[in-house]
C-alpha cells in the first residue's frame, strides 16, 4: 500500500493506493499520526486507487476512527471500488464512517 | 490448459537439487525435466513472481519443498483430474501474495468465473492468513483494540516465524474443479480451533475476528474439519 496525505480546508485528505494488508500497519501508523495532529473535523480516505483491503485493512481504519472521534473528526471512505466497497459493506462500515461513491 | 494423463508420467521439475529430485521421481513414478514445464514444480523457497510463471505456464503442482511430507500420493493421484496445487512454508507464505496469482490460475483455467474472482481472492487471502498466522504459528489472539495492538501482534508473528518448531510448518492450497463449481481447501498444519460463529453486527468495532465472517459472507459454502485444520471454500459459477 502507498499512501499520501494533504492537509485540507476542512480538515485531511489521505490517498490510498495498492493493497492494504496486515504488513502495512506500520505505513499506517503515519496516517493515525497525522489524524492525531490535524486540525479541522473532516478526514476524507480517497480510495479510488485502492485495489484491496482484507480484514487487517479493516481494523486499521477502526483504529483511525478511534482516533478521530475524540476531536470530532468525521471519517470519509469515499470512492471504493467494487471489491474494497463489497468488504466495506460485509462489515457495515457504513454505520460507522461516511462511505461515498 | 493441459491436465496430467495416466500416460505418460507426470514431470518432475524445479530448483530442488538434482538427487532429490530424482529420489522423489523414483518414488512417485515422475518423470524428470528441468527444461520443460513441469506438471509438479518443486522449489526450496516459494516466490509469487515464479509461482504465477509456472501456473501461467500450465504447471498444475507449485510445491516449496521442506519434508517428504509436501509431495504425498493425495497430491500425485489427484492430478490426474481438474486439480491446482500450492505448498508453501510459513515464512515464504507469509510475504507472498498467494491469493490473486492463484485466482488469476483459477479463472485463465476457465474453472472461476472473473466475476466471482474477487470473492474467491478476498476468501483465500483470509483463509491463507488464518492457516498461516492462527494455524501454523499458534497465535490465538488477533490485534485486539489497543492502539498498539497491531505492532504487538505484527511482533509475536516475527518472533513465531523466526522459531523453527513454528516456521517448519507448512499450508497446503488446493483447487478441485468440477462442472460448474469449485472447491479451495486452505490446510495447516497447527493445532486446530473451535470456531465460534459471529452474527455480522457482532463486534462492529472490532479490529479483527472477521475472516471467517468474510468468508462465510462471500463464498457459496464453507466447511471447517480436521479440528478447524481445514477450511474448504465452495465457489459455484
Amino acid at each position: 500500500m502507498d499512501y499520501t496525505v494533504h492537509t485540507a480546508a476542512d480538515g485531511l485528505r489521505v490517498t490510498l493506493t495498492g493493497r492494504m494488508t496486515l504488513i502495512d500497519h506500520e505505513k499506517f501508523r503515519a496516517v493515525v499520526e497525522a489524524i492525531e495532529r490535524m486540525e479541522g473535523n473532516c478526514c476524507v480516505f480517497d480510495l479510488t486507487g485502492l485495489e484491496f483491503v482484507d480484514s487487517s485493512g479493516l481494523g486499521m481504519f477502526l483504529i483511525a476512527r478511534d482516533v478521530a472521534l475524540p476531536k470530532q473528526v468525521e471519517i470519509e471512505l469515499h470512492g471504493a471500488q467494487e471489491t474494497v466497497k463489497r468488504i466495506l459493506q460485509i462489515a457495515k462500515f457504513n454505520t460507522l464512517f461516511r462511505v461515498t461513491p | 490448459m493441459s491436465v496430467a494423463q495416466a500416460s505418460p508420467p507426470l514431470i518432475l521439475g524445479g530448483d530442488v537439487p538434482a538427487p532429490l529430485l530424482s529420489r522423489l521421481a523414483r518414488r512417485w513414478g515422475l518423470a524428470v525435466d528441468r527444461g520443460a514445464r513441469a506438471d509438479i514444480m518443486l522449489t526450496l523457497r516459494a516466490d509469487t513472481s515464479e509461482m504465477a510463471r509456472c501456473l501461467s505456464a500450465g504447471s498444475a503442482a507449485y510445491i516449496e519443498f521442506g519434508h517428504d511430507g509436501c509431495l504425498s500420493t493425495e497430491i500425485v493421484e489427484s492430478l490426474k483430474g481438474a486439480t491446482l496445487h500450492m505448498v508453501v512454508g510459513t515464512v515464504s507464505g507469509f510475504g507472498m501474495q498467494a491469493a490473486p496469482a492463484l485466482c488469476e490460475a483459477l479463472v485463465a483455467r476457465g474453472w472461476l468465473s472473473p466475476k466471482r474472482r474477487g470473492d474467491a481472492e478476498l476468501c483465500v487471502h483470509e483463509a491463507l492468513n488464518n492457516a498461516i498466522i492462527h494455524g501454523n504459528l499458534g497465535i490465538n489472539e488477533g490485534p485486539g483494540g489497543m492502539p498498539d495492538g497491531f505492532s504487538s501482534f505484527l511482533g509475536q508473528i516475527r518472533q513465531r516465524l523466526a522459531d523453527p518448531q513454528f516456521a517448519a510448518r507448512h499450508v497446503f492450497f488446493e483447487a478441485r474443479y468440477r462442472s460448474e463449481e469449485t472447491e479451495l481447501i486452505i490446510t495447516d498444519e497447527g493445532d486446530g480451533f473451535l470456531e465460534v460463529r459471529r452474527d455480522v453486527d457482532d463486534g462492529l468495532e472490532e479490529k479483527s475476528g472477521r475472516g471467517l465472517t468474510i468468508m462465510r459472507e462471500l463464498a457459496d459454502a464453507v466447511t471447517i474439519t480436521e479440528g478447524g485444520r481445514r477450511v474448504s471454500l465452495l465457489f459455484r459459477a
